[in-house]
């Protein structure tokens, strides 16, 4: 009865962050797959601790937690395995549904797959999913002052990418 | 297109995009996932498993070599009773009580050792045995404790010529003794360098025939003292000039061994040939020529007789001289460098007799 109650509460509170946290997981990998298997194995990591998890309202920052170690984890292995540079991305098949190279979301996302993890990470959860500074600080560690400056460097990097300006407002 | 810098307010509108990965489809991920990684756990078990019986069975099977066909019953019944009888009086008294009435009813092969192990000092009741059994051996950890490199001796003894020397190398940092053998034209061959420690004068075998000279070794002050150990597994003898400085570390040597047998008893086992006693032998015009006047009184001498170490004659021409002032001499030819017994014998059937080192 009790298990039955846990996993009923933790539905509940999954079912609220799940597309977000869907969303992270597409913005922060290389493919649709990967980041269905990033999600999965979150929620997982997730559900098998959920008894520790105290307050509901600590849930959020819990579950993007796990995703972002687990992310690290994927992308040390994808440097470790993968001899795949970044110019032959393009040349291979992909799980996209369809990918929409005209359209400038299609180009963010493309340039978002060539910066680094950690700036991908910042941009992604304070400009894509619009959290505060001390919510991203919750999951990725450091210091408010780190990840602005984090922000600032993924912000130019961008605008680099896309051929712009360096100012940044 | 937009601009670069609307670029960044794309980033929104990401947030709103569709990812297609709906809260069923992950549900039924996390389902796979969660199968999957139970057959990790069992077939991880199972190795696991496996692996622990492998090393079990590895670490507690008895070897499945058979016993050495040397080694029988017999063999350890001699052992047992070629065991010097001291050796067996310093064994406690209840390691002898709690001894089997038939100790070679069951012979058990030790474990074989599978891998060389650094070389460590012996323990206690090891050396104990090492010590009193023969006296080679007791010179042998002699001079292990005076650091004479086996290895480098037994190199140079095979690589030295008849008529090559041995010259100790100058260094000036005095981290090794380093020696060449240099041939007899003077052409340097090879140089060989080991922990520095005493340079013996001569290496001789056992009967006193030179097989190394260290050129400059032997002086006319000297006092030699000979240290028995093995090259090649050949028996010879390490010779030593017995100067103040080589007596110091040889004391300092043999007190690391106190505890084990008294330098006393290590000293008293050594061969001594003291050359203060007669001039040294000296090389002139191709016989050796030696001076004996400080030798005694050998007026009436009737007979010179050469022996070696061993005191086997040595065939060889040897004639006495008496000078017109007093002095005597005697006068070698082609007797083989080293060391060697020279036996004066007079009219009244006296004899003296001294060591005489040939160059």
């Amino acid at each position: 009865m009790q298990r039955k109650r846990d996993d009923e509460a933790f539905m509940a509170a999954l079912t609220k962050h799940h597309d977000a946290l869907a969303r992270f997981a597409r913005l922060l990998t290389r493919s649709h797959d990967d980041a269905q298997d990033l999600t999965a194995e979150t929620v997982l990591k997730a559900l098998e601790s959920w008894h520790t998890v105290r307050e509901p309202d600590a849930f959020r920052t819990f579950l993007f937690r796990i995703a972002h170690r687990l992310a690290i984890r994927h992308n040390f292995r994808h440097r470790l395995f993968d001899r795949i540079d970044d110019g032959m991305h393009d040349t291979f098949r992909t799980s996209e549904p369809s990918p929409e190279r005209s359209t400038d979301a299609a180009l963010v996302r493309d340039h978002l797959k060539r910066m680094s993890a950690a700036h991908r990470e910042s941009l992604v959860l304070v400009d894509v999913l619009g959290w505060t500074l001390e919510d991203v600080v919750a999951v990725q560690g450091g210091t408010v002052g780190g990840l602005k400056a984090r922000l600032f460097r993924a912000r130019q990097d961008l605008i680099r990418r896309t051929g712009g300006s360096n100012e940044v407002k | 297109m937009k601009s670069s810098n609307n670029y960044l307010d794309t980033l929104a509108d990401l947030g709103a995009e569709d990812t297609h990965i709906t809260l069923e489809s992950t549900l039924e991920r996390v389902v796979e996932l969660r199968r999957r990684r139970a057959q990790h756990r069992i077939v991880g078990t199972v190795f696991a498993t496996l692996a622990l019986l492998t090393l079990g069975f590895w670490a507690f099977m008895p070897p499945s070599s058979p016993v050495p066909e040397s080694l029988t019953k017999a063999d350890v019944a001699n052992t047992l009773t070629n065991i010097p009888a001291n050796v067996l009086t310093n064994v406690p008294a209840n390691v002898l009580t709690n001894v089997p009435a038939n100790p070679v009813t069951s012979v058990e092969r030790a474990t074989q050792p599978t891998r060389r192990v650094a070389s460590a000092p012996l323990k206690a009741p090891y050396t104990k045995v090492a010590f009193d059994r023969t006296g080679e051996i007791r010179h042998d950890m002699v001079l292990r404790a005076l650091d004479f490199d086996k290895a480098v001796y037994e190199e140079i003894t095979t690589t030295i010529g008849i008529n090559d020397d041995v010259v100790m190398v100058t260094n000036s940092t005095n981290k090794q003794t380093c020696m060449q053998v240099v041939c007899e034209g003077g052409d340097a061959r090879t140089l060989y360098c080991s922990a520095p420690s005493p340079s013996p004068v001569m290496i001789t075998s056992p009967s006193g025939r030179q097989m190394m000279r260290v050129e400059g070794g032997v002086t006319p002050s000297s006092h030699l003292v000979a240290l028995r150990t093995q090259l090649h597994r050949d028996s010879v003898l390490v010779w030593y000039e017995a100067s103040p400085a080589f007596l110091a570390r040889f004391h300092r040597a043999t007190s690391q061994l106190d505890a084990i047998a008294s330098a006393t008893v290590v000293e008293q086992s050594l061969t001594r040939v003291d050359l203060q006693r007669c001039a040294p032998s000296r090389m002139i015009d191709g016989s050796i020529r030696m001076d004996v006047t400080r030798c005694g009184s050998h007026e009436r001498v009737v007979r010179v007789d050469l022996s070696d170490l061993a005191g086997r004659p040595i065939p060889t021409e040897a004639t006495y001289t008496q000078g017109d002032n007093g002095n005597a001499a005697i006068v070698l030819s082609s007797v083989p460098a080293g060391v060697a017994y020279v036996r004066l014998v007079s009219e009244d059937g006296a004899s003296d007799t001294f060591p005489v080192a040939v160059p």
